[in-house]
């Protein structure tokens, strides 16, 4: 047994490779764990070396081949336009219906609301996205319908209507309307954690108007979505309150964040999550205010998936 | 001096296939190369962009002659721009203010503008102002179109407004639909007539409506009924357009779906045309091949094989699009046509307006390229 352990640990040392295979061949259960456990670090060991070569030699390191970062190229991507491009769009950007907001002519007031007879995630939902969102109010739907809704929201100077759907207890669904021209969007909500989920408390979120953090919008059609997110909230952030909500778009799905953050003394950021977190992805973009029947669809997903959804690295936003 | 004549002819032969008008008010010329595959498709903004304004979007799109020179190009401000596709450029802008609404339906009448605006009101612009005639058709208008076999006639429809024929000539209401009967809850069917196309080579009329019906006319009967009513359910149609195949239409809706009907026997969906996003706003067909051209809100323009389904182009072009106008010889750049064309006629004009050549020289050189590659 003995010789044969000698003969290994020549070997190893001979060619500097770990055979984590010979050690199989022991058969003494105490040696052999001892042997594979030995083996197992030389082998990290040598692994950490390499790296560390790698490292200084000052070769690139390899980007990760991510889904993500191998996104198929698409034509209404917002980068790279030519002159022309660019002008044609900032003339869009200037006329259509949210850039009166953009040229700060109105403040935002959001009418949030609920399906009917909301169940209790929901409406606490609803009221945790009142302290998100500054100047807004929740109320009950009290069986309106949605079309009526928007007209008397209209009527009492709303900008902005928020619906929440819910599906078997769970909040499902987020239509946000914007008044009173469109466009209307429809986005399926998941993952909702509320504040307690996260054990926070909801009197962590002070009144301050938050910054709003856009991330990663890239074509037309995800420059029009960030564009409506963004004009829910006041265009005015209070960077006392040192609050920031996030809306980061990664592979077609809206990620919301709420944090309060902090800069150290040595220059760092310290970040503490408030909650509620949640997940939002387009259903459909329409022009106009919300006609589900006959209204126009800029982009709309329904019953075509197999259509749009070809390839796992085709993304819209 | 016979270089410049050949290039000048091709110029106007290798003009663009297809207009495309925008909801920003951008005006774009567009020519696709399906023949030779090497050459990329060519699309222009042929209006300054930098001058629009919001009433500025593009709503209407006609051709001005039967050569398909003259672009007529109405707009929501209810004004109505010539474009000249031979000297490339806008001729003249007229007023067309009458009634209320942006302009819905544009066509040349008797070496007339015809505009039909929202309001409903549909009016003959003539150089003598007191000749003006204005008709109110009674009702909102979604669409007018303009019969090409009859050209007295005209079509208009829209919210709560079913199909109306008109007759330019006697001013009178030549045809106006009834309602289909009430659906088997004894509830009325509500009207909402999106487009409408005359079918070819008989009097008959189709239209299609926001509520989801292909119906089928014939005026020439006494029945004031659809005589073919078809259904396609959880669709709203917003276009028509009709085909170069006799039973057939091509309708589009705000999902973005594109459909062949037949409209023999009862009607049946036949097709679908796959790639839109968005709210279709206008289809178009080729006269003699089989080419569709659609156009929408996704901001893409799509051309369809007609018979094989194939999508054969998709291009972006950065703004929301309202309306298409298809040359009757879209696509067509084989070289006898060239050869063909070039008549005594243009060399005249050359001579007569030789400053406007040296104006037109910009786009002679953008064009030349290609040019070359039709000669060899």
């Amino acid at each position: 047994m003995d010789s044969l352990e000698a003969e290994l640990i020549h070997n190893e040392k001979e060619i500097n490779l770990v055979d984590l295979k010979s050690a199989n061949q022991i058969r003494n259960k105490t040696l052999r764990r001892a042997q594979v456990l030995k083996d197992k670090r030389l082998k990290s060991k040598l692994k950490k070396e390499e790296r560390k070569k790698k490292n200084d030699s000052g070769t690139q390191k390899n980007v990760p081949k991510t889904i993500d970062s191998m996104r198929e190229k698409d034509h209404t991507m917002l980068v790279y336009m030519d002159e022309e491009d660019q002008l044609e769009l900032n003339l869009e950007l200037d006329r259509d219906e949210l850039s009166s907001y953009f040229q700060k002519t109105y403040e935002p007031k959001v009418l949030i609301t609920f399906s009917d007879n909301p169940h209790q995630k929901c409406r606490i939902f609803g009221r945790e996205l009142t302290r998100i969102i500054p100047n807004s109010v929740s109320l009950y739907r009290s069986r309106s319908g949605v079309k009526k809704m928007v007209q008397s929201a209209i009527g009492k100077g709303f900008t902005d209507i928020i619906v929440i759907n819910e599906d078997r207890c769970q909040p499902n669904g987020l239509l946000v309307i914007h008044l009173p021209e469109g466009p209307t969007a429809h986005f399926r909500l998941s993952n909702v954690k509320l504040t307690p989920e996260l054990k926070r408390n909801y009197k962590e979120i002070s009144e301050h108007r938050p910054e709003v953090i856009l991330n990663n919008f890239n074509t037309h059609l995800g420059n029009t979505v960030s564009r409506m997110l963004a004009a829910l909230f006041h265009y005015e952030p209070e960077f006392k309150g040192r609050r920031a909500v996030t809306f980061h778009n990664q592979r077609d799905y809206i990620f919301f964040r709420h944090h309060r953050y902090e800069f150290t003394s040595n220059g760092k950021a310290k970040l503490r999550e408030l909650g509620p977190r949640f997940t939002l992805k387009l259903r459909s973009l329409q022009h106009g205010t919300f006609d589900s029947k006959t209204g126009d669809y800029e982009w709309i997903i329904t019953d075509k998936r197999h259509d749009l959804e070809t390839s796992r690295r085709r993304f819209y936003l | 001096m016979l270089v410049i004549v050949v290039v000048f002819n091709m110029a106007r032969k290798h003009d663009f296939d297809l207009f495309l008008g925008g909801k920003t008010g951008s005006f774009k010329g567009i020519s696709i190369n399906f023949e030779d595959e090497g050459t990329k498709p060519i699309a222009k903004n042929i209006q300054n962009i930098k001058v629009l304004t919001k009433e500025h979007e593009i709503t209407s799109l006609a051709w001005g002659d039967p050569e398909e020179i003259d672009v007529l190009i109405g707009m929501s401000c209810q004004r109505v721009k010539i474009y000249d596709t031979d000297f490339k450029a806008f001729t003249s802008s007229v007023d067309a203010t009458c009634g209320k609404g942006s302009i819905k339906g544009l066509s040349r009448y008797k070496e007339k503008l015809l505009t039909a605006v929202a309001s409903g009101h549909v009016k003959i612009w003539s150089h003598s102002k007191d000749s003006n005639s204005v008709m109110d058709t009674g009702g909102p208008i979604e669409k007018m179109r303009h019969s090409s076999i009859n050209a007295d006639i005209i079509a208009v429809g829209g919210k709560e407004n079913d199909l109306k024929l008109w007759n330019l000539e006697q001013n009178t209401c030549t045809f106006a639909a009834k309602n289909v009967k009430q659906d088997m809850l004894q509830l009325r069917v509500p009207v909402w007539i999106s487009d409408m196309g005359f079918l070819r080579d008989s009097t008959k009329v189709a239209v299609c409506t926001r509520y989801g019906h292909v119906r089928v006319y014939d005026p020439s009967t006494a029945q004031r009924r659809p005589v073919i009513n078809m259904d396609i359910p959880e669709q709203s149609l917003t276009t028509l357009t009709v085909t170069n195949r006799d039973h057939h239409v091509v309708v589009g809706s705000t999902t973005g779906k594109i459909m062949l009907i037949d409209l023999r026997r009862k009607g049946s969906v036949v097709q679908h045309y796959k790639g839109a996003v968005g709210s279709l706003k206008s289809i178009a067909c080729h006269k003699t091949e089989p080419y569709i051209v659609s156009v929408g809100l996704d901001r893409h323009i799509l051309v369809h094989n007609l018979n094989s389904r194939a999508l054969l182009q998709r291009m972006y072009m950065k703004s929301c699009l309202n309306c298409i106008l298809l040359r009757s010889n879209a696509f067509l750049k084989t070289t006898d046509n060239v050869r063909d064309k070039g008549s005594d006629d243009d060399i005249q004009i050359i001579e007569n307006d030789y400053d406007e050549l040296f104006s037109n020289m910009e786009t002679v050189e953008e064009s030349l390229p290609k040019k070359k590659c039709k000669l060899i």
